[in-house]
């Protein structure tokens, strides 16, 4: 069977990351049925609004009986960072038709951002970025409908420790994407900053603190780019 | 989980993702955005990267006892001196199973 190159990659990419999404997205569908939803709100969830973040505390907001309006209010800021994700990949999307953007904004994650973003703009980029995002969303939906299914028996085994070792997927596929992307002073200072930031507000409610960090990361590498040195300017541009 | 929360939710995340693609089409940008898009990956990406590794259980732990520091210092090192991405994560994931 003839796959597409650019489909290939996207899935062959896509892939490890997986072990890190499916667990999480299980744990969504085990925690629901032990807090008395009913299995299909809970598998129509993961398929129409794939935010695995933002579901799990809804389903914590729900259990401390939280209203409405501010479960919603917790999905916005909570997701508030695809905004930022989604502004990074304008340039890459342009050419593509409205249907096309919908779509791809529809798959958009953060495992799948992490691959895209380092894609090259072109003709394949499209697919990759398809390929990924059905990927992932294929998966969460599968093992939400397999954590309700195995609700039970699966309780015992996705203990945090067992969630928490399998972020090392996550972090080093991160690390080795992240890292080549690293080219000019500018760009290590910025990253610098996200660390050093987060560290300090990881704490921060509803996820607030990631969302400053980058956007002091990304002031302090800016302004780091307008006042460097000429020299420096010199030899950046002319390697 | 009733269906208006469900809608919601699924409108209000997919909005946040599709509205800046929508106003792609309104703008031309300059190739100074384009600088300024590979700083938004690389600050969201370190951001999350370093909270997954350094925040354990609650905690914050810069140690080397926890073992992702290590094994994300090993990728880090590896991706620097120019080696494969399979191979530099390959080396983390050694050390991780090393120092766990």
């Amino acid at each position: 069977m003839y796959i597409n190159p650019d489909n290939r990659r996207g899935l062959i990419d896509t892939a490890p990351l997986l072990l890190t999404i499916a667990p999480l997205a299980a744990s969504f569908g085990v925690i629901g049925i032990a807090q008395g939803e009913s299995p299909w709100p809970l598998l129509l969830c993961s398929i129409i609004v794939f935010a695995g973040s933002a579901q799990l505390l809804a389903l914590g907001l729900l259990a401390a009986s939280a209203p409405l309006w501010f479960i919603l209010l917790t999905t916005l800021v909570i997701n508030s960072r695809h905004l930022l994700y989604a502004f990074s990949l304008t340039t890459q999307i342009q050419p593509l038709s409205g249907r096309q953007r919908a779509l791809l904004a529809f798959v958009l994650n953060d495992e799948t951002y992490a691959l895209v973003s380092q894609q090259p703009p072109g003709p394949g980029f499209n697919r990759y970025f398809l390929t990924s995002g059905l990927t992932v969303w294929a998966c969460c939906g599968l093992a939400t409908g397999l954590g309700i299914m195995l609700a039970q028996e699966l309780t015992g085994q996705l203990s945090a420790e067992l969630l928490g070792q399998l972020d090392i997927i996550m972090v080093l596929t991160f690390v080795s994407l992240v890292t080549p992307a690293l080219k000019r002073c500018s760009h290590w200072l910025c990253a610098t900053t996200a660390a050093l930031s987060i560290s300090l507000c990881w704490h921060w409610p509803l996820g607030s603190g990631l969302i400053f960090s980058a956007l002091l990361a990304i002031s302090v590498a800016l302004l780091a780019e307008r006042y460097r040195p000429a020299t420096v300017a010199y030899n950046e541009a002319d390697s | 989980m009733d269906i208006w929360l469900i809608s919601g939710m699924a409108l209000l995340t997919f909005a946040t993702r599709y509205l800046p693609f929508a106003l792609a089409q309104q703008f031309v940008f300059a190739s100074r955005w384009q600088s300024l898009s590979s700083y938004i990956s690389i600050a969201m990406l370190s951001a999350i990267t370093a909270k997954t590794t350094l925040v354990r259980e609650q905690q914050l732990q810069p140690v080397l006892t926890n073992p992702l520091l290590p094994a994300a210092l090993i990728t880090l090192l590896c991706a620097v001196a120019g080696l494969p991405r399979g191979l530099s994560f390959m080396l983390g994931l050694l050390v991780f199973l090393l120092c766990r």
